[in-house]
């Protein structure tokens, strides 16, 4: 069982990425911020994060560098989404410690593929 | 997909609701800044989620009021009301268009004329404030247009807004060129905070003290004031200060410090990591500078105990320049010292590619695509901001695990290793992976891999096993799952034949051995296809989850238009469901949930003054059992009083004078689900079509499952439904009544009989039997099951199933063999019988009706 | 007294507070070479601040207390730029 969980303040938003990547195989745990992602990532292994980089509390790059300092999340996989298209950002992810960076609007198929390929368990 | 769109425009709405209660504050306070800030949140919020949906002008409407409200809040545009009323027309227009959406009414070719309108009505306060131009084809997002103004400006940069260049840049700016060395030497913390603080004129009117605001600051490590220098004129009452402020603390608590002050403050995070890249080049000129040979040596040696104690010792050897000290105090505290590679130029041409997928947009081949995320995680390596430290654990993990398709296991402890291992990867990849070479493999394999065991692997194997790891991974299509499922169904009911036919082996061939023979491969195929269904139905297991994560919102929701305050708590998500069932649970359920909101919890003052918490509580619980699943509802409310059931029941003549006297509590609980009753008077619009409980344990029973109840006044009420978790193998009895096939569950049948007509004996209007002393109620399925009556013939076959009403005996015409099937829950029209709890389908094609004992013996 | 204005020299003790500032703003007006003791100053309303930092006059003695540190520091050095 994979453990995703999506981080994103628009509850829209996380179902349809949820509907997207949910599969028997998956539990989905969602946040809508990055304190709350914090929180929830302590209790269980997190193998994938999906992050959005605009939300209140604590934005995707700061939840994303908090990811990085903990000793259980490190080996995770981060995938940022943005709705910015600006280069700066994506660098700015890639700095912040993501593994990947897609922006908004998701090609779903993108998705499902990319996150099959780094979980390995495509049905 | 409505489902989504349901969730988006409740969501939406909420953003709309706290948008306009944001217009309307701004309207009568003069403190803008936050407020606007929140509504942009709103706005952005709509636009991001809609962008989901073909509601283009929607989406372009919102963008437009985004565009705005982002000038705002940079102050590139002045707040007016004129302004303020237009963004309240346009909340309500798209209110509108929320309400079309939900009928099903939207017209596209409607809104667009309109959306246009709008959006240039929005646009023309940017353009006219700011000559700058932002038609919205070519800017994809202004944000970065307040990027240009960092200089002299402080960039407003709530987080996550605007591109971190301005932080850094501001920071240097304000304060000297050694600052940020200084700040490095003095924390090692990451949560370091810039903070901007100019306070009004008139502050000091409003009681405000600024000074002692900025020092009391939160993890205050440095600032820098400006105060304007007084003369004869100058109105000391007036305060001309401004502060650049720097520290250690939650953005979330200097927000908190300057709770009182908001309007005149920018506070935004600063990362001690850019901090220290972007000053990177100054300390590596400084040490040059410096031409010390100790220290030289020390850092080319790379060791740090002996940069930090030469670095001291040079800091209280010499006068030096503030830089210089700046940078020894810095390698002093044992900061590192930054190499070449690890340099990133902050305005620099980074480059990567963003993952390249190919322009069609048919899905690839898995392989393929983790070919590119070995490539993209390679170049993430070799990026120019790319920190090992940060990275590495990461990119390890998810390289070890791609690299494990290709069959290549190395150490991933160090950098050198994972690009090495993601080469040979890559290499491998080139040539095409089916026919891939297997002498190629053990080759690249064998090189330099610490973990690899010495293994005798042929060639063959090698190639065999790469290839295997590659193709691991199915894209199935549902319908032929559900076509292999019917297919075992099939096959489940054919082997049961092969028993039949070793006995006629045995009797018309006389060949017992044969007979042996067949019976022993028949358990093998047995248990051959019970393995095998079993397998198929793992197929089908989604989690519960799927259908309880509607809930909470529906609870919310209903909950907030009844007034009452409820939390619904759920646990055990994880439960796992067949696919297809799934739906014939989530019906019933959701009638359980609106009766405990509707009727269970009562009002917040009532729970008051009965001492139980404001809050009412409905818990959702999910537990397997067996192959089973036990689903609980309970609520904290108002329980349900029996006799109150028992005096409604009496009334609509579904108990007798005699029943309401004499009816126990627990019974009288159980009436509940008798047909045709409903406890409220009143039609709640809630509960919609005035389901009564009797409804609800039908469409349990349909699905194969029981529900029980429990109920304490005052104290609150539960529902148990025992489901069945897959579309199980049932074990039934056929029968035949009227030339037509019907069956039980085999667990019901006591036993078989057959009687003469005369044993039957009639006592007060019904048909008994007696056997062994026991009185059996007899049942004619003719007639229950709604067919003509036949003359009686001498001999009656008689089925005796058990049943919660005890023992019952069911006259049928002819007894048939058990089997198994696999028994499908009626659908559509059928629905509606409550007498049958599904179907199977039989070998020779014909469809076996599965009689619910309970509901025919309920109607006789 | 907080603010204790004699000749040449201002004696701030303790806290000063809003009213102060503009006594003390005047006082410094009348006649330059005046200039200010700070030793037993604990905490000052920023009026006061401003005034003196804005005023520059000769500062006879420092603060001693350390909660005033950042004020030495603004005090002594041009560059306005204070580290705790």
């Amino acid at each position: 069982m994979k453990n995703i969980m999506i981080v994103d303040d628009a509850t829209t938003v996380r179902m349809f990425h949820k509907g997207v990547i949910s599969s028997i195989n998956r539990h989905i745990e969602e946040a809508e911020n990055g304190v709350e992602a914090l929180e929830k990532a302590l209790k269980a292994p997190i193998d994938l994060f999906l992050v959005d980089i605009n939300m209140p509390k604590m934005d995707g790059y700061r939840l994303c560098q908090e990811i990085r300092q903990r000793d259980e999340l490190r080996t995770s996989t981060v995938i940022m989404i943005s709705t910015e298209s600006a280069k700066l950002d994506e660098e700015r992810a890639y700095r912040s410690g993501a593994n990947f960076y897609m922006s908004k609007p998701v090609d779903s198929e993108q998705l499902k593929v990319l996150v099959g390929a780094i979980l390995g368990d495509a049905v | 997909m409505s489902e989504l769109l349901d969730v988006f425009i409740n969501e939406s709405r909420e953003n709309l609701e706290s948008a306009s209660r944001g217009l309307l504050t701004i309207q009568s306070s003069s403190s803008h800044n936050g407020i606007i800030d929140g509504i942009f949140r709103d706005i952005h919020t709509i636009k991001g989620s809609s962008d989901l949906f073909d509601i283009k002008p929607l989406t372009a409407l919102a963008h437009a009021a985004e565009d705005l409200l982002d000038c705002l809040r940079a102050s590139e545009v002045v707040y007016t009301e004129e302004i303020g009323d237009l963004l309240l027309e346009v909340l309500d227009q798209i209110s509108s268009w929320f309400d079309e959406l939900e009928l099903g009414t939207e017209n596209m070719n409607e809104w667009k004329p309109v959306s246009v309108k709008l959006s240039d009505s929005l646009r023309a306060f940017i353009n006219a404030d700011n000559p700058k131009v932002t038609s919205y084809e070519e800017q994809p997002h202004p944000v970065s247009s307040s990027s240009e103004n960092v200089i002299g400006n402080i960039a407003s940069e709530s987080p996550g807004a605007g591109p971190f260049t301005s932080t850094i840049g501001t920071f240097t700016s304000k304060f000297s060129s050694s600052s940020a060395i200084i700040l490095l030497a003095k924390t090692q913390s990451e949560n370091l905070y810039l903070i901007d603080y100019q306070p009004d004129h008139d502050c000091f009117f409003r009681g405000e003290d600024p000074f002692n605001v900025l020092i009391t600051m939160p993890g205050l490590l440095g600032f820098k004031a400006a105060f304007p220098l007084l003369t004869s004129e100058s109105d000391i009452y007036e305060s001309a200060l401004s502060f650049v402020a720097i520290g250690e603390a939650d953005i979330s608590e200097i927000d908190s410090h300057m709770a009182y002050y908001e309007g005149q403050y920018h506070v935004s995070h600063i990362s001690r990591r850019e901090l220290a890249l972007s000053c990177a080049a100054e300390i590596r000129d400084a040490v040059e500078k410096l031409a010390n040979e100790s220290l030289l040596i020390a850092i080319e040696d790379g060791e740090l105990e002996q940069i930090q104690s030469v670095a001291e010792l040079l800091q209280t050897s010499g006068n030096h320049d503030p830089m210089t000290n700046a940078v020894l105090c810095y390698l002093a505290k044992g900061n590192e010292y930054p190499a070449n590679s690890t340099q990133a130029h902050m305005q620099g041409s980074v480059k990567l590619e963003s993952l390249q997928l190919t322009d069609n947009k048919h899905v690839k081949s898995v392989s393929l695509y983790e070919v590119e995320l070995l490539q993209q995680q390679r170049k993430l390596l070799d990026a120019e901001y790319y920190n090992r430290e940060l990275m590495l654990p990461s990119v390890a993990n998810l390289t070890q695990q791609l690299l494990c398709r290709f069959a290549i296991e190395c150490d991933l402890t160090c950098e050198e290793s994972i690009r090495n291992a993601i080469d040979r990867a890559l290499s491998v990849a080139s040539t095409p992976l089916e026919n891939s070479q297997p002498e190629n493999d053990s080759n690249s394999i064998d090189v330099d891999s610490h973990n690899r065991h010495a293994s005798s692997n042929s060639p063959a194997e090698e190639g065999a096993k790469s290839e295997r790891h590659v193709v691991k991974m199915l894209k199935v299509d549902q319908e032929k799952i559900d076509y292999l499922m019917d297919i075992v169904g099939e096959l489940a009911v054919a082997k049961n034949s092969l028993p039949y036919l070793a006995k006629q082996a045995e009797k018309e061939g006389g060949s017992k051995a044969l007979s042996k023979q067949i019976k022993s491969h028949f358990s093998i195929v047995n248990r051959l296809t019970e393995s095998l269904q079993s397998a198929v139905l793992q197929i089908r297991m989604v989690p519960v989850s799927h259908v309880f994560e509607r809930y909470p919102r529906l609870v919310r929701d209903l909950a907030r238009k009844l007034n009452k305050k409820i939390e619904l708590v759920m646990s055990g998500e994880d439960t796992e469901f067949d696919k297809n069932l799934i739906e014939s649970l989530s019906e019933p359920l959701i009638h359980l949930l609106r009766n405990s909101i509707d009727h269970g919890i009562e009002l917040p003052d009532l729970r008051i003054q009965q001492g139980k918490a404001e809050k009412g509580r409905i818990d959702l619980i999910a537990t397997p059992l067996d192959d089973s699943v036990v689903i609980e509802i309970r609520d904290d409310g108002k329980g349900i009083d029996p006799e109150k059931l028992k005096m409604l029941a009496f009334q609509k003549g579904i108990i007798t004078e005699h029943q309401l006297e004499t009816m126990n509590d627990e019974d009288a609980l159980q009436l509940i689900f008798a047909p045709g009753f409903s406890t409220n008077e009143e039609v709640s619009d809630l509960s919609g079509r005035g389901v009564g409980m009797d409804a609800v344990r039908t469409m349990v029973n349909q699905a194969g499952g029981k529900i029980e109840m429990s109920s304490e006044l005052g104290i609150g009420t539960t529902f148990k439904l025992l489901l069945p978790q897959t579309m199980s193998v049932n074990h039934v009895m056929m029968f035949e009544v009227a030339d037509q096939m019907f069956a039980v569950s085999m667990d019901a049948v006591v036993e078989t009989v057959k009687v003469h007509r005369s044993e039957i004996q009639r006592i007060r209007n019904q048909n008994v039997l007696v056997i062994r002393d026991k009185l059996i109620p007899l049942c004619e399925l003719r007639s229950a099951l709604g067919f003509e009556n036949q003359e009686k013939g001498e001999e009656c076959s008689i089925l005796i199933v058990t049943s919660p009403t005890g023992e019952h005996g069911l006259v049928i015409d002819k007894f048939h063999e058990g089997i198994d099937v696999i028994q499908k829950p009626l659908e559509g029209v059928l629905s509606g019988y409550s007498h049958f709890s599904g179907t199977a389908l039989l070998g020779d094609g014909r469809v076996l009706l599965i009689v619910n004992i309970q509901e025919i013996l309920a109607c006789h | 007294m907080p603010l204790v204005l004699k000749k040449k020299v201002a004696v701030l003790r303790g806290h000063c507070e809003i009213e102060d500032a503009e006594s003390l703003f005047n006082w410094l007006q009348e006649s330059s070479g005046r200039s200010l003791n700070l030793k037993e100053l604990t905490s000052a309303h920023t009026a006061i601040y401003q005034v003196i930092l804005g005023f520059q006059p000769t500062i006879s003695i420092m603060p001693e207390d350390t909660s005033l540190f950042w004020l030495k520091e603004l005090l002594t050095h041009d560059s306005k730029e204070v580290w705790l």
